[in-house]
C-alpha cells in the first residue's frame, strides 16, 4: 500500500479535547478506517470533509457521558487489590522492628482507648436503664443548720413527695425506699451465720413503677413487693446465702436493735448494672419494719420532718420543673412550720444523681466529670502518640520507599493513586493493630474490670455503639496515621528520586522532631501526674487514725451492749494479743452514718455557739487509736468525775482562740435536740475540759481536720474496737468470738478489719490512680517503642558516615555521642515546655485535696533525669549497636 | 418499560452485530447496515447506538488487536448478550402478532 493520508490533525485534535477519554480509542480507530477508506472511494477532500463531520458527530454525543462500568486502562481490580497487598506486606516484612513497633503501638493504644471508652459511656449512661428515667426526679432539699450552716441532703421527708402526687396530676408515679440500719445483719439458717449486709434496701410497694426491676427468676416483683413477709434478693446475694440450692421458699431473719424480722424469699432479681447509682442486695416492702419505724411514738416512714427516705418522682413529659419546685415549697410551708423558712426543695434528674456531689447521704461515690475528661485526653493523647509513632517512622523510611515512588509515576501511577496506597497501607495496618487490640481487650478485661469495680463482658464488642467506635477508630487512626506520609511520599518529583539527587529537606525533619517532643512532653505529664497520685495516696495511708487501722477490728454493738461491756473486755483481754478493746461511734467517719454534731457553748470565753463533732467512746478509746495529749490528761476510769469531761483536739482549741493549756478546765454547755412527738426538745449538759489531743483524721483526708470533742459516753456507742497485736488473727477473732457468746448470747459478732473500711473511703482515688499508673506505663511504652524505632532507623541512615568516622579514627563513644546528642536536645526542650504545663495540671488537681503531700523542684528533676534515662536507654542501646558495629562490614558494599 | 424499548435503529444495529458475529465493530456494523438497507448511514449514530445497547445490556464488548489500518487503534468488538437476543425475539414477536391481526383487505389494496 502506498503512503498514506493521515486525518486532519486539527479534527483528531478536536476528537481528543472533546471525546470522553473511555471512548476516544475506539472511535479515533474507526474513523482512521473509514477515512482509509474514503480516500480510495472519494479522494482525499472528501475524506477528510467526511472525517470532519464524524469527529463533530462524535464529539457530540459522548463527551461527557462516561460509560457506568469504568474499565480503566489499569490492571482489574481483583489484581491491583493483589498488587497492593503483595507491596504492602513485603515493605512490612522488610522493616520488621518498624511494623512491629507500629503494630505494638497501635494495638495497645486502641485496646487503651477501647477500654477508656467504655468506662466513660459507662459512667455517663448512669441510671439510664430505668423505663422513663429522662422524666424521673429525685427530691432533696437545702436546709439550715442551728448553727446557721447551709447544707443538702439528699434525701427527703416521707410525706413530701406522697402529698405531692396528691397535688399535682402531672406527677404520675412517686416512690420512696430507704437503707435503714446500714450496715444490717442478716443470717439464714442459724443465728450464727450471720452476714453484714449493706445493700438492704426498704422500699415502697410503687418501686416498679419508677424503677427496672427484672427477674432472674420466676414470679412477678410487683406481687412480691406487696407481701411484707417476702424478700427479693439479687443473684449475687442469693448465690452467697443458698448455693446452688433454689433460694425460692428460703428464709433469711434481719436483725437490728435486738429485733429480728423473718422473710421468705419471694423472687430473685438480675444484679443491678455497674452504672446503677444504687445496687440493692435485697429489696423488701418497707412496711415490713413498721415495729421499728415507729418505736418511740413517731413514724420515720411517713413524717414531715424525718428526712429519712429517697424520694422519686416520676412526671408526665414536658412538666415544668419550677412548677414541682414551687410546689414542695408550698407543701413545706404548710407543714414544716417555722423551718419552711430554711428547707428549699431540689429536684435532681436520675440521670445526673451518679455526677452529684455536696448532698449528704448519697448512695454512692459520686463520678467525678472531671476525671472523665482526663481520662478520655488520655486516651486521644495515647492514641495519637501511637499515629505519631506510624508517621515518624513511615516518614523517616521514605527514602527507602522513594525509588518505588519514582519508578510507579514513571509508569504513569498518577498522584492520587499513589495516595490511596499509602493510606491503604495505613488503614491494613490499622486493621490487623484492630484484631490485636481486640485480642488485648479480650485478655485484659478481668483486670480492668477488676480495676474500675464495674462488670463488662466480650459482649460489649457486639453491641452497636462499640462496633461504631471501633469504626470510627478505625478509619480516624488510619487517616490520622497514613495521611502526612501519604501526601509526602506522593510528592516525590520521579527525576530527582531516580537520579538519587533527592534531597529531603528540613521540613518532614523538623515535623519529626516536633513529634518526638510533643511525645516527651505528653510522657512527662503523665509520668508526674501519676507520682503525685500515688504519693498523695501513700500520704493518705500514712495519716493518723488509719495507721492502726491493720490491728483494728470493728465490732459491731446490739442495742444494750454497753452495759455488759466492762465484762467483755475482762474476758476479751485474756487473750494477750489483744491489746485494747474500746467502744464508741463508727469509724472512719462517713456522712452515711448520721450526724455527730453538737452544738456547744463556752461561756467562760464567749457566747459563740459552737457546731462540732464529738466522738462519744469509752476510757480506752484515746489508747487504742494513739491519741497523743498535748496538754492535760486522758480520760480514766478511776476517776469518776471523767465521765462527763472532755478531750479537744488541737482545731477546736485553735477555733476558740485560746492555748492547749488554757482551754484546761474551760467547761462546755452541750445542747442536744431530740425530736420528740413531732415536737424539738432541748436538753443542756456540761462538760470539763481535760485535755488536749493532737489533730487527727478521723474521716476522710479530703475534709479539713475538723474541731473534735472526745467523751467516754459510752451508753450510746455502736461499734467496738478491738486492737490486736499480731499473732495468729483466725485464731484471736475466734476467741472475741467465743468471749462474745458469753456475754452477749443473744446478738450477733459481725466483724470486719478498719482497713477495709479505709480502703472503701479512697475507692475513687485508689481507682483512678490505679487506672493513671496503667495509662502512664502505656503512654511510656508508646513513646519508648516510638524514640526506638527513630534510634535505629537513624543510625542505618547513617551507617555509612559512622564507617568512615570509625576509619579516621573516631571512637565509640564519640559516634555515641553523635548519634544521641539530638534527642538529647529534644528532650530538653520537652522538659522546657512539659514541666509548667505539669506543674499546673498537678496544682489543680490538688485543690480537691486538704491535707497535700509536698512536691519540691527536686521532684520535677528527679522526674525529668528519670525521663532522659528512659530516652537514653532506648536510643543509646540502638546507637551504641551503629557505633560499635565494623566499619568494614558497613563499608564494604559498594 | 422505556428503558427497554427497541428503536428501529437499535434493533438493525443489533441484529448487524449478529450477522457479523466475532467481527462487530464501528466500522464493519456501518458497513453492513449500508450494505443491508441501502440507507448511508453515519458513523457518528452507529457509535451512539451501539453503547446505548451496551448500556441497557443487550451488547457487551471488549476490545480487540490494535491494527495498522486504523493507525494503531484498537477495535471495540460487539457481540449480542442473552438479554439483546431476548429483546430481539420480542420485537419480532410484537411484529408478527399485530402482522396477524391487520386486515387482509388492506394489505390486498395495494
Amino acid at each position: 500500500m502506498a503512503m498514506k493520508h493521515t486525518p486532519p490533525a486539527l479534527a483528531k485534535r478536536l476528537l481528543q479535547w472533546f471525546c470522553h477519554a473511555e471512548f476516544i480509542e475506539e472511535i479515533e480507530g474507526d474513523l482512521y478506517e473509514l477515512f482509509q477508506q474514503r480516500i480510495e472511494k472519494e479522494g482525499l477532500f472528501k475524506a477528510r470533509l467526511h472525517y470532519y463531520r464524524d469527529v463533530l458527530d462524535a464529539t457530540n454525543l459522548y463527551r461527557s457521558q462516561p460509560r457506568k462500568k469504568s474499565q480503566n486502562q489499569t490492571l482489574p481490580l481483583r489484581d491491583r487489590w493483589k498488587h497492593f497487598f503483595t507491596i504492602a506486606i513485603r515493605n512490612m516484612t522488610r522493616s520488621r522492628s518498624s511494623t512491629a513497633i507500629n503494630l505494638c503501638g497501635l494495638a495497645v493504644s486502641l485496646a487503651s482507648f477501647l477500654f477508656i471508652a467504655l468506662y466513660i459511656v459507662d459512667e455517663t449512661t448512669y441510671d439510664t436503664f430505668h423505663p422513663d428515667a429522662a422524666n424521673t426526679y429525685r427530691i432533696s432539699y437545702s436546709f439550715k443548720s442551728f448553727d446557721g450552716r447551709e447544707g443538702k441532703d439528699s434525701r427527703a421527708a416521707g410525706l413530701w413527695s406522697v402529698t405531692l402526687k396528691e397535688m399535682m396530676p402531672e406527677v404520675k408515679h412517686v416512690t420512696r425506699f430507704s437503707r435503714f440500719g446500714w450496715p444490717g445483719n442478716v443470717w439464714t439458717g442459724s443465728p450464727d451465720n450471720v452476714f453484714v449486709e449493706q445493700g438492704f434496701f426498704w422500699v415502697d410497694s410503687t418501686f416498679t413503677d419508677i424503677f427496672s426491676l427484672p427477674l432472674a427468676s420466676i414470679g412477678n416483683a410487683r406481687e412480691v413487693l406487696r407481701n411484707p413477709q417476702e424478700v427479693i434478693l439479687s443473684e449475687t446475694t442469693a448465690r452467697r446465702y443458698f448455693g446452688d440450692k433454689d433460694p425460692i421458699g428460703q428464709s433469711i431473719t434481719y436483725v437490728r436493735d435486738g429485733m429480728s424480722f423473718a422473710f421468705t424469699v419471694g423472687a430473685v432479681m438480675k444484679d443491678f448494672p455497674s452504672n446503677a447509682h444504687f445496687k440493692p442486695d435485697f429489696i423488701a416492702n418497707c412496711v415490713a419494719l413498721n415495729p421499728l419505724w415507729k418505736r418511740n411514738d413517731e413514724d420515720r416512714i411517713n413524717s414531715w420532718m424525718d428526712s429519712f427516705s429517697y424520694s422519686f418522682i416520676n412526671v408526665e413529659p414536658g412538666t415544668d420543673l419550677e412548677k414541682v419546685s414551687k410546689t414542695l415549697q408550698q407543701i413545706f410551708d404548710q407543714n414544716l412550720g417555722e423551718f419552711a423558712k430554711t428547707t428549699h426543695p431540689i429536684l435532681i434528674p436520675l440521670h445526673d444523681v451518679h455526677f452529684t456531689t455536696g448532698f449528704l447521704f448519697e448512695l454512692d461515690a459520686p463520678g467525678d466529670k472531671t476525671h472523665l475528661y482526663i481520662f478520655g485526653s488520655i486516651g486521644l493523647l495515647i492514641l495519637a502518640m501511637a499515629c505519631i509513632n506510624y508517621m515518624n517512622l513511615a516518614t523517616a523510611r521514605s527514602i527507602r520507599r522513594s525509588k518505588e515512588v519514582g519508578l510507579r509515576k514513571t509508569l504513569g501511577v498518577s498522584k492520587a493513586m499513589l495516595i490511596t496506597q499509602f493510606l491503604g497501607e495505613s488503614f491494613l495496618m490499622t486493621g490487623i493493630a484492630m484484631v490485636l487490640a481486640m485480642i488485648l481487650f479480650a485478655v485484659f478485661l478481668s483486670t480492668f474490670n477488676m480495676l474500675t469495680l464495674k462488670n463488662f463482658d466480650l459482649l460489649v464488642v457486639g453491641q452497636n455503639k462499640t462496633l461504631y467506635l471501633l469504626l470510627v477508630l478505625f478509619v480516624t487512626v488510619g487517616i490520622l496515621a497514613g495521611s502526612y506520609p501519604a501526601f509526602y511520599l506522593s510528592g516525590f518529583r520521579p527525576v530527582e528520586v531516580l537520579k538519587g539527587t533527592l534531597v529531603t529537606g528540613r521540613g518532614p525533619e523538623n515535623f519529626r522532631k516536633g513529634l518526638v517532643i510533643l511525645q516527651i512532653c505528653i510522657t512527662l505529664v503523665l509520668l508526674t501526674s501519676t507520682y503525685v497520685i500515688q504519693s498523695q495516696l501513700s500520704f493518705i495511708d500514712h495519716t493518723r487514725l488509719s495507721e492502726h487501722k491493720d490491728e483494728v477490728v470493728t465490732v459491731r454493738l446490739g442495742q444494750n451492749a454497753p452495759d455488759k461491756m466492762a465484762a467483755y473486755k475482762q474476758i476479751a483481754k485474756q487473750d494477750p494479743h489483744v491489746k485494747e478493746v474500746s467502744t464508741g461511734p463508727h469509724l472512719p467517719r462517713r456522712e452515711t452514718f448520721g450526724n455527730l454534731q453538737h452544738s456547744m457553748k463556752f461561756s467562760a470565753l464567749s457566747q459563740t455557739i459552737y457546731s462540732w463533732d464529738q466522738l462519744d467512746g469509752d476510757f480506752d478509746f484515746s489508747n487504742l487509736f494513739g491519741l497523743e495529749l498535748v496538754a492535760g490528761r486522758s480520760l480514766s476510769a478511776d476517776n469518776p468525775a471523767d465521765s462527763s469531761a472532755i478531750l479537744l483536739n488541737e482545731k477546736a482549741v485553735k477555733e476558740l482562740g485560746t492555748t492547749p493549756e488554757k482551754a484546761l478546765g474551760l467547761e462546755a454547755e452541750v445542747v442536744t435536740f431530740f425530736e420528740k412527738q413531732g415536737q424539738m426538745e432541748r436538753l443542756v449538759t456540761r462538760h470539763k475540759v481535760i485535755g488536749v489531743v493532737k489533730d487527727f483524721n478521723f474521716a476522710s483526708v479530703r475534709l479539713p481536720i475538723a474541731p473534735v470533742v472526745i467523751s467516754a459516753k459510752s451508753t450510746v456507742s455502736e461499734m467496738m474496737y478491738v486492737k490486736l497485736d499480731g499473732g495468729n488473727i483466725p485464731e484471736v477473732i475466734q476467741h472475741l468470738v467465743k468471749a462474745w457468746k458469753q456475754v452477749y448470747p443473744a446478738t450477733p459478732f459481725q466483724y470486719w478489719f478498719m482497713d477495709e473500711e479505709f480502703g472503701r473511703l479512697y475507692q475513687t482515688e485508689r481507682q483512678m490512680g490505679q487506672i493513671f499508673t496503667y495509662l502512664a506505663a502505656v503512654a511510656i511504652l508508646i513513646a519508648c517503642l516510638g524514640l526506638f524505632g527513630l534510634a535505629s532507623f537513624t543510625a542505618e541512615q547513617k551507617v555509612k558516615e559512622i564507617g568512615i568516622r570509625k576509619v579516621m579514627g573516631a571512637s565509640t563513644a564519640q559516634i555515641l555521642l553523635l548519634l544521641t546528642s539530638r534527642y538529647i536536645k529534644l528532650a530538653a526542650i520537652s522538659f522546657l515546655i512539659g514541666i509548667p504545663i505539669a506543674f499546673i495540671s498537678i496544682h489543680f488537681w490538688m485543690e480537691t485535696f486538704v491535707y497535700k503531700a509536698t512536691l519540691g523542684l527536686g521532684f520535677y528533676i528527679v522526674i525529668c533525669i528519670l525521663i532522659l534515662a528512659i530516652v537514653l536507654a532506648t536510643v543509646g542501646l540502638e546507637s551504641l549497636r551503629a557505633a560499635r558495629a565494623n566499619p568494614s562490614d558497613s563499608m564494604r558494599h559498594e | 418499560m422505556k428503558g427497554t424499548y427497541l428503536g428501529e435503529f437499535e434493533e438493525i444495529v443489533l441484529l448487524a452485530v449478529g450477522i457479523l458475529r466475532d467481527g462487530a465493530y464501528g466500522v464493519s456494523i456501518r458497513q453492513e447496515i449500508e450494505d443491508q438497507t441501502g440507507r448511508n448511514v453515519n458513523i457518528g449514530a452507529v457509535h451512539t447506538a451501539l453503547h446505548r445497547l451496551e448500556d441497557k445490556g443487550y451488547l457487551s464488548s471488549q476490545f480487540g488487536e490494535a491494527e495498522e489500518v486504523r493507525g494503531g487503534k484498537r477495535k471495540r468488538l460487539f457481540t449480542l448478550t442473552a438479554a439483546g437476543i431476548k429483546a430481539l425475539r420480542e420485537a419480532q414477536a410484537i411484529r408478527k402478532q399485530m402482522w396477524s391481526q391487520l386486515p387482509k383487505i388492506l394489505l390486498q389494496q395495494n
